[in-house]
């Protein structure tokens, strides 16, 4: 399982502050001009511009799972079920 | 952002009481005293462990004779409404914290945007009072009103993680003035006790500032040892931060203007915010859920119970028996007569993202993003709620079957009556009881051949607050378009300059989370 965070419009510094206050461990990738969020909101019809937002990928690159917000148990199923198989 | 992915192990402790256990409780081997279900004067019609094979569905509708939700909904002012109704609401309106001025029957809150203010005499019908915007500040993330002055002032601080503390002169709510600012960044949340103002820094200091002039605050001490503070609270003896690298820490307040660290790390990881009692010290935490502590001596405080709520829990009050939270979908109430055994009360679905909450003279007050909601408990009012594992599943399109694990969250029995599906190739059924006491779990499991598939199963109970209750079955498609299709590819630098490409991990799940520090 990889985990990936992703920010744009954030500066380097904070996130780095971010990252080692929380204990992140998971690379914190960087969308500068924001083209990446943009293709994956495309189709992800999330209600509000709010953060987080997060996405499971399968291991044969099929989206399993996109969210707004963070409900770490219904990730867990979705995770579980991806590693079974 | 404030959420965390921790994992971690909580310590537990065992706290035994030598009083007596509460009559329908008995104290069980570790000294604690838990529900008495043996109790057979307890009203249960049916046995619990009924056999599904006798069971047969109904419709999956809301049944005739529905329990009421000890919580109900008062009142309400719903920015957004207000929007569509045609009248002139502030253009952004987010309530990230609220604090209640109960002497003045007013709603402070702050969020991205500004400061609002909302008139609760009536509590049926809040108002909105005035909006002061944030402007170049962007985003308030605390506010703390202090109790009118000697001198009858009536003040606000705000304060915002970059830019600092500003002082809001709210004589008139109408319009508040803003009279001081410090401009010293990484400052979160503030309390407000006697001669003394404290402030805890997300450079892990607590600092306490004289406001004897309360427009003039004056820096005494910086206190080190916090982590990442986000709020605290407290009284004369101790303080109390909700920090999310130490869980909760506590300092000795008996000299006010040298605060001492007592305890920390009393939980292991994030945690999101405290409530005290006289006797209670409750932290929210996260995905953690409720951790209760013995307050008896403020400053060496004992773990009491761990309640889970399920879900994330953000922000937590404490009104006399009854813990309040807020989990960003809904409000909670819990029952803590019994601290070492917090019974499930009820909880009320709130329409947007609730973030805050705060006790007001009779109600609770909660931020629900765009709408301040007011919530009271009825009285000795019980019901049953559903906790499902999950609200959606996506299936293998060659056929598939799995179990999703459906929990009573409520404290009266949690009975299901129907049950249904909207495709005739997807089947589904209960394969545990189909009655829950409290806290108890049955399964559903669901069966599809496989093909193309966007369909609901539709499962009814005596939950008042979700009678019909909607599970999302598909293999992709029209649901959210995105699941189901091809992950867009990207490469992209980490902090380090490295590159990671998405499609290099093929053959791992990949677990993507767009967040922001602001």
């Amino acid at each position: 399982m990889r985990v990936y965070g992703i920010a744009s419009q954030d500066d380097p510094k904070a996130l780095r502050n971010f990252a080692s206050s929380f204990g992140i461990t998971f690379p914190i990738l960087v969308d500068e001009n924001e083209s990446v969020h943009k293709q994956w909101t495309q189709n992800s019809a999330f209600p509000t511009a709010a953060y987080p937002q997060d996405w499971i990928v399968g291991p044969t690159g099929q989206i399993l799972y996109a969210n707004n917000g963070f409900e770490p148990d219904e990730m867990r199923f979705v995770l579980d079920r991806a590693l079974e198989d | 952002m404030r959420c965390l992915l921790v994992i971690g192990i909580l310590l537990t402790g065992c706290s035994g009481e030598p009083n007596p256990c509460k009559e329908g409780f008995i104290r069980n081997v570790d000294g604690d005293c838990i529900l008495d279900e043996s109790d057979t004067d307890t009203a249960k019609d049916t046995d619990s462990s009924i056999d599904t094979g006798d069971w047969t569905p109904g419709p999956c509708e809301v049944p005739d004779t529905l329990g009421t939700n000890p919580i109900e909904a008062i009142g309400a002012h719903d920015n957004l409404e207000e929007e569509s109704s045609g009248n002139e609401p502030p253009p952004m309106l987010e309530l990230l914290e609220i604090d209640v001025d109960s002497d003045r029957q007013l709603v402070w809150g702050v969020g991205q945007g500004g400061l609002i203010a909302y008139d609760i005499k009536n509590p049926t019908q809040p108002e909105l009072l005035s909006f002061t915007p944030s402007g170049g500040f962007q985003r308030y993330h605390h506010v703390f009103a202090l109790p009118k002055t000697s001198d009858g002032k009536q003040l606000l601080y705000v304060s915002h993680r970059s830019h600092g503390l500003e002082i809001f002169d709210t004589d008139d709510p109408l319009s508040p003035t803003l009279v001081y600012e410090i401009k010293e960044g990484m400052l979160e949340d503030m309390l407000g006790i006697g001669d003394y103002l404290y402030v805890a820094s997300r450079t892990g200091n607590l600092l306490t500032f004289d406001i004897q002039d309360p427009t003039q605050p004056k820096l005494r001490a910086t206190t080190s040892g916090l982590g990442l503070p986000w709020t605290l609270t407290g009284d004369e003896n101790a303080l109390y931060v909700a920090d999310h690298q130490k869980g909760v820490v506590v300092l000795d307040r008996s000299s006010p203007t040298q605060p001492q660290i007592t305890q920390d790390d009393l939980v292991d990881g994030g945690v999101q915010s405290v409530a005290i009692s006289d006797t209670l010290l409750v932290a929210a935490a996260g995905t953690k859920g409720l951790i209760l502590f013995d307050r008896t001596t403020p400053t060496e405080v004992v773990l009491l119970s761990e309640y889970d709520v399920g879900t994330f829990v953000q922000d937590v009050r404490i009104d006399g028996d009854v813990i309040w939270a807020v989990t960003q979908e809904s409000v909670i109430a819990i029952d803590a007569s019994i601290p070492q055994a917090p019974q499930p009360i009820g909880a009320i679905q709130t329409p947007y993202w609730a973030m805050t909450l705060d006790t007001g003279e009779d109600q609770i007050w909660v931020g629900d993003w765009a709408a301040l909601r007011g919530y009271q408990l009825i009285p000795d009012e019980k019901a049953p709620h559903l906790d499902p594992a999950t609200s959606h599943v996506l299936l293998d399109p060659a056929g598939d079957e799995l179990t999703v694990t459906l929990r009573n969250a409520g404290n009266a029995p949690l009975r299901f009556h129907g049950l249904s599906t909207d495709d005739p190739t997807l089947s589904a059924k209960l394969i545990g009881p189909v009655q829950l006491q409290s806290d108890e779990s049955t399964s559903l499991s669901i069966e599809w051949p496989g093909g193309e598939l966007k369909g609901e199963i539709c499962l009814a109970s005596n939950d008042p607050d979700t009678p019909v209750w909607s599970l999302s079955v598909h293999t992709g498609g029209v649901q959210n378009p995105a699941i189901g299709s091809p992950a867009p590819d990207f490469t992209l630098p980490d902090l380090d300059g490295t590159m990671h490409t998405l499609s290099e991990q093929e053959g791992h799940p990949v677990v993507l989370i767009y967040f922001a520090t602001w």
